[in-house]
């Protein structure tokens, strides 16, 4: 308002005219031309406006930036169904066992195997976005065949991939916290050997003294299994 | 005198004063505990810094037709509680919500701070059901977010809950 007394007595010849022909002065108050209005939406809205959407809407949600993404998705994954089907879509982001990460070193290397992507040495790279991968219990490198590198072992990150790195630590550290959220948990059809395998074995990881992870399912309140191929057991436990 | 004691005084931020029925202000828990902070101190105005009359004018309008209704628990929103509710709105809220956008929003700011429960989720079904369906680009016009994703991050995280989409 200040800001309009000072405006108006400096330049008050010119403007008494316009006040003369009887316009208005009020909207020399706004600035023009106003930039558009940063909305905040505080993330208690945020969370309620979350509660009272659907699945597909909470999945754009989660990616329209990294605040919406924090607080829907522990709606989107309230409620979780597994099927064969979706299986490999919900488990994608977490670490996976040697022979699939192994598939994608075969498509990706090319040329020098030990630089990284835009020609970054592995240990000038976040730790963060190595390849990240998993070995089941009972899977050692040994049983493994064509094995052409030997400097893998148990939780060590993944090494030489070009441009296919993923799934990473990141990326899984993303997923398990995701998994976290889930609340009530329905496995209507067993998923494939190889993806049950991975579960096992995340599960193994997860408990590890450490804690290293953030626990997938460890809040789970109810479980139904309609797979009928596996015994229902408590997933909060340890395996 | 007795008549009096039912009335409370509300500022905004314009400051206008609104002198309102002591059941119609108590809607909002954050006036209702003011109230009893300042216990008998008649005639004190409320200051609401963060409301504009314009918008507190509508409030009333929504305050006063639930006045008889129910006040919610305190607290019974769970922090951590993550269910999904049902965004259908009642038949009187859902013509009184007709506004435009701006005012949507500054009422749901407005119900967040004075913290009126029940109009704070009027206001989030509503924009529940605008952002029904949309997509994120949508989204972030409408709230004027800005993606803070990189495009590698942004791919990995559509495709990493990708099986949402069925």
């Amino acid at each position: 308002m200040l800001g309009i007394v000072i405006f108006r007595s400096i330049l008050h010849p010119f403007l008494f005219p316009l006040i003369w022909y009887g316009v208005e002065l009020s909207f020399l108050s706004q600035c023009p031309p106003c930039p558009a209005r940063t909305l905040h939406l505080p993330s208690e809205v945020l969370k309620n406006i979350s509660s009272f959407s659907d699945q597909i809407t909470l999945h754009s949600l989660i990616q329209v930036s990294w605040r919406t993404y924090d607080v829907s998705s522990p709606y989107l994954y309230h409620r979780l169904t597994i099927t064969r089907e979706n299986a490999k879509k919900v488990f994608r982001g977490l670490a996976r066992s040697p022979p699939s990460v192994r598939t994608y070193r075969k498509k990706s290397s090319v040329g020098d195997e030990h630089k990284g992507r835009e020609g970054m040495k592995d240990s000038e790279r976040d730790i963060m976005d190595i390849p990240f991968g998993i070995f089941p219990p009972g899977v050692t490198m040994d049983s493994e065949d064509e094995d052409e590198d030997q400097n893998q072992e148990g939780l060590k990150p993944e090494r030489s991939t070009t441009t296919f790195d993923y799934p990473t630590r990141r990326s899984h550290e993303r997923k398990a916290l995701l998994l976290s959220h889930v609340r009530h948990l329905t496995i209507t059809s067993l998923p494939s050997k190889h993806i049950s395998e991975d579960f096992k074995a995340h599960r193994g990881l997860l408990y590890d003294k450490n804690k290293r992870f953030p626990f997938i399912f460890d809040k789970v309140d109810t479980l139904i299994d309609r797979s009928g191929g596996v015994r229902r057991t408590n997933l909060a436990g340890p395996p | 005198m007795s008549d009096k004691k039912q009335q409370v005084i509300l500022q905004t931020s314009d400051d206008e004063q609104f002198t309102v029925e002591k059941i119609v202000a108590e809607r909002s828990a954050m006036i209702k505990s003011m109230m009893e902070d300042l216990g008998e101190q008649e005639g004190q105005a409320i200051p609401l810094p963060n409301v504009s009359s314009s918008v507190l004018t509508k409030i009333l309008e929504y305050c006063d037709h639930h006045k008889n209704e129910p006040l919610p628990a305190a607290d019974s929103s769970d922090a951590d509680d993550s269910r999904r509710k049902t965004s259908e709105i009642g038949e009187w809220d859902a013509r009184w919500i007709q506004v435009d956008q701006e005012m949507l929003f500054e009422i749901i700011l407005a119900a967040n701070y004075l913290d009126i429960k029940p109009l704070l989720d009027v206001g989030c079904k509503t924009v529940a059901n605008m952002i029904k369906g949309k997509t994120p680009e949508e989204i972030r016009k409408l709230f004027n977010i800005t993606n803070d994703f990189t495009p590698e991050e942004e791919e990995q995280i559509r495709k990493e809950n990708e099986w949402a989409e069925e």
